[in-house]
């Protein structure tokens, strides 16, 4: 016990005794300070460094080289060289004050140059010192050079990475520190900010490092690292990314190829799938689209979706769900008619805009190898390629239209929706006679439309002609100037013309439609004309059963204003205006009366029961000189009860008696006698009387006979 | 042999007479009977009917039916007054459809023929 406290106790001694030896054995070297104290001189006490040239300025001496030895060492040499100039140095002290670390740090540092550290400062402290290291420096390949000229170079990144001093170079004073730049840095001078620096890869060495481009995060060059697998370094890259092929990844190790299926890799978990990496190597990640897949579960879209390709479809997956994960149609899409190409070669058409509308019914379902294509949209007027849409698909619109031409069809769409489509009709179509050529396999029938009725009347939606795929519209022309009409005439199909003829101001063929009257037709033919006999104009109504004329007396029609004097007219009717001095044949007898005899004009004059025989008498002239005035004679014409009667103008001018004028009608005679016919009269009265006499005279002589016989 | 002889010269004598006696037909008339009252009661209803269309507003709303009707009325009248039966009777029926016509299409029918008297 007592030995082990004996040592113990050495121990302790040896302790608190061997640090100031240690202190004064470690030789002086440039950066220290030393304290020269002797009382009473002004000169000394004070501080004296050590200098780059290892000497220290005493006062009175002057320079003295110290560095080197020992604090004792120097000392002695400070005594001597002070004796010469102080007497009592007795009392002199040297003390080592403390210990500075002069260093030059250079290279990749914000503020390059002299720093002054403490004695005991590390690599680390001079790098803050020097206000730290630029962005861009390369960590593992510092330089120390020493001051004898000896380079040491060292890793930094090591140190940090682990914290062991040892990896670092021991300081003396005067070392420079270097740090390097990295060779990424380039040869331009420009601000770099980490991350994309440290993205750029930490490879120095051309010659290990790993290169790592393609569908990486961060295609780069990375260093070496021994030990460290493809995996490793992909990871190191960022990863791979959403657009790679990881089946398809290339390596090349000292100029010979590897594949590396990382995919199987990661299915199976099977090591030997893993290559080496060499250092200087080239891993390759390509891109997933330059290889062509292909497999039972693949479904492909084409066209325009944001992204056509090709897609793994699991059972279940619909259609919505293949044309989303495509990134839905462009805004070219022709949404309309998306084809799917089945795996055998059957192709289905899809109306997407007609299901998003609710119309549509049900989606197909998407199989797996289903080809699934979006066509490009048709839809500039202007550069339209009428190849893109098939005749099953189109419509012909010809005729009177702004935009006429060939438009895509949708069966729900109707006949307004094409005209609005293809610019509405002209100011000269005849929207009257819509013709529709209605296809069915290989015939063809044509409908008529009349759209101006329609739209002015309205009338069931259900009598509005349906429009299909492969049909023509024609909207025909009506003639630009109706007086012209007889240089378009081929144009003006005859169902759409009516006929107006006889004395009107330009008789022809016109255009009409039901919506037009008698007096527009009238009207448009520049009326009748002077001669125009307006009581009896006739109209043949053509396309009816059986044949029919009416008659129109504009006359009566002016009189009374009665519209319903007027006929109704269809197309293809014929409008005849007479002529006043037409033929006789022409007017019946049942509508004349005939004025014979002594008048200044006689003849057959039209009749109307508001007249009376004076008033013919006056048409036709009057009654002669030779006129038997009181003797007129009227013959009433009547399938039943003919009669005749006189007239006596003379006893009616005198006396005013309308009881003794006789009644006329259309269709009697009129005979006005003259004094000749007087005379004969007389003649056969005078035989009248000659016969009474002889009769009488016979009677006369019979009774005598008869009085004779009887007297016998 | 004298008997026939006798009823020869009998009728040649009066028919002798007969032609001295007028070769002109009677005097008409009827000319404008229009101006006179009316005579036949048959007539005479139609004309009120007529006359209470026009009240009604026939002339403006069916103003040529009416003025055909009037005409007819005229007609009528006239032939009645020259004693053209025949024809009378036949222009009468075709006056009273057009009267009725006329009514139907006012839509106004006259009060029961008891009403009237």
């Amino acid at each position: 016990m007592k030995i082990v406290a004996a040592i113990l106790a050495l121990a302790l001694i040896a302790m608190s005794v061997f640090p100031a030896a240690a202190q004064g054995d470690a030789s002086l070297r440039i950066g220290d300070v030393l304290t020269i104290g002797l009382p009473g001189e002004a000169a000394l006490n004070k501080d004296f460094p050590v200098d780059r040239k290892g000497s220290i300025t005493l006062p009175e001496s002057g320079a003295m080289h110290v560095a080197g030895h020992s604090l004792d060492a120097a000392t002695v040499m400070i005594r001597e060289a002070l004796a010469h100039a102080y007497r009592d140095l007795d009392k002199l002290s040297v003390t080592l004050k403390e210990r500075k670390l002069p260093l030059t740090v250079l290279g990749y540092v914000k503020t390059p140059g002299d720093v002054e550290l403490a004695g005991d400062a590390n690599v680390q402290t001079a790098l803050v010192a020097a206000g730290g290291i630029n962005q861009g420096a390369q960590l593992d390949r510092m330089t120390v050079t020493h001051a004898d000229g000896k380079r040491e170079q060292f890793d930094y990144k090591k140190y940090l990475d682990s914290g062991d001093p040892t990896t670092l170079p021991k300081l003396q004073p005067l070392d420079v520190i270097f740090v390097p730049a990295s060779p990424l840095t380039g040869n331009v001078q420009i601000e770099f900010d980490g991350r994309t620096l440290a993205s750029t890869g930490d490879g120095a060495e051309a010659r290990s490092a790993i290169k790592i481009f393609g569908e990486v995060a961060t295609p780069a060059t990375f260093a070496y690292r021994k030990g460290a697998s493809v995996i490793d370094m992909i990871m190191r890259a960022g990863g791979v990314t959403r657009y790679s092929a990881p089946e398809q990844i290339r390596i090349l190790n000292n100029n010979k190829p590897v594949v590396f299926n990382l995919q199987a890799y990661l299915d199976t978990g099977d090591k030997s799938l893993l290559p080496e990496v060499e250092p200087g190597a080239t891993i390759y990640v390509p891109k997933q689209v330059e290889e062509v897949r292909s497999g039972k579960l693949t479904v492909y879209v084409m066209g325009e979706v944001a992204k056509p390709g090709a897609f793994d479809a699991r059972d279940g997956a619909s259609f919505i769900d293949v044309i989303a994960n495509a990134g839905g149609p462009t805004r070219y899409a022709d949404t309309r008619q998306i084809h799917i190409i089945r795996a055998d070669g059957k192709i289905d058409n899809v109306d997407l805009v007609k299901f998003a509308d609710g119309s549509g019914g049900k989606l197909p379902g998407v199989k797996p190898g289903d080809a699934i294509f979006v066509p490009e949209k048709n839809d500039s007027a202007e550069q339209p390629s009428w190849l893109k849409i098939a005749p099953t698909r189109a419509v012909q619109v010809i005729g009177a239209l702004y935009k006429p031409g060939r438009y895509e069809w949708s069966d729900e769409m109707s006949i307004f929706d094409l005209l609005s489509n293809a610019g509405g009709p002209t100011a000269h179509a005849d929207i009257s006679h819509i013709q529709i050529l209605r296809k069915d396999g290989d015939r063809a029938a044509p409908v008529t439309f009349d759209l101006d009725t329609f739209l002015k009347g309205g009338g069931s939606l259900k009598d509005v002609p349906k429009i299909h795929a492969g049909y023509v519209i024609n909207v025909p022309e009506l003639p630009v100037d109706p007086a012209d009409n007889k240089a378009q005439w081929m144009r003006q199909g005859p169902e759409r013309s009516i006929y107006v003829m006889g004395q009107v101001g330009i008789p022809g063929r016109y255009a009409f439609n039901t919506g037009l009257g008698f007096l527009d037709i009238l009207t448009a033919a520049n009326g009748p004309t002077a001669s125009a006999d307006v009581r009896n104009i006739r109209v043949a109504h053509r396309g009816e059963k059986g044949s029919r004329v009416s008659r129109v007396n504009l006359s009566a029609y002016f009189a009374t204003g009665d519209e319903k004097l007027l006929p109704k007219l269809r197309p293809g009717d014929v409008i005849f205006v007479p002529d006043q001095s037409k033929n006789y044949l022409d007017e019946p007898p049942s509508e004349v009366v005939r004025v014979l005899g002594a008048v200044g004009k006689p003849g057959r004059y039209p009749y109307s029961d508001e007249m009376s025989i004076i008033d013919l008498l006056a048409e036709a002239g009057g009654p002669t000189a030779d006129a038997l005035q009181d003797r007129i004679i009227v013959v009433n014409m009547s399938p039943a009860q003919t009669q005749a009667r006189v007239f006596d103008l003379l006893a009616f001018a005198k006396t005013g008696d309308v009881r003794r004028v006789p009644v006329v009608r259309a269709g009697d005679v009129i005979y006005i006698p003259n004094h000749s016919q007087d005379e004969w009269t007389q003649v056969a009265g005078a035989i009248g009387s000659v016969i009474s006499a002889a009769s009488l005279a016979s009677i006369a002589s019979t009774l005598s006979r008869t009085t004779t016989t009887t007297g016998h | 042999m004298h008997r026939s002889g006798l009823i020869v010269v009998l009728c040649l004598g009066l028919s002798g007479c007969l032609f001295a006696e007028g070769p002109w037909p009677s005097e008409g008339q009827g000319g404008f009977a229009e101006y006179l009252p009316i005579t036949d009661r048959q007539l005479q209803d139609l004309s009120d009917r007529l006359d209470a269309l026009r009240e009604r507003g026939a002339p403006t709303y069916a103003s040529a039916a009416y003025a055909e009707a009037s005409l007819l009325l005229t007609r009528c009248r006239r032939e009645v007054a020259a004693g053209l039966t025949v024809d009378a009777n036949a222009d009468i029926a075709r006056l009273a459809q057009q009267v009725e016509a006329l009514e139907t299409k006012l839509g106004w029918r006259r009060p029961a023929p008891g009403g009237l008297s």
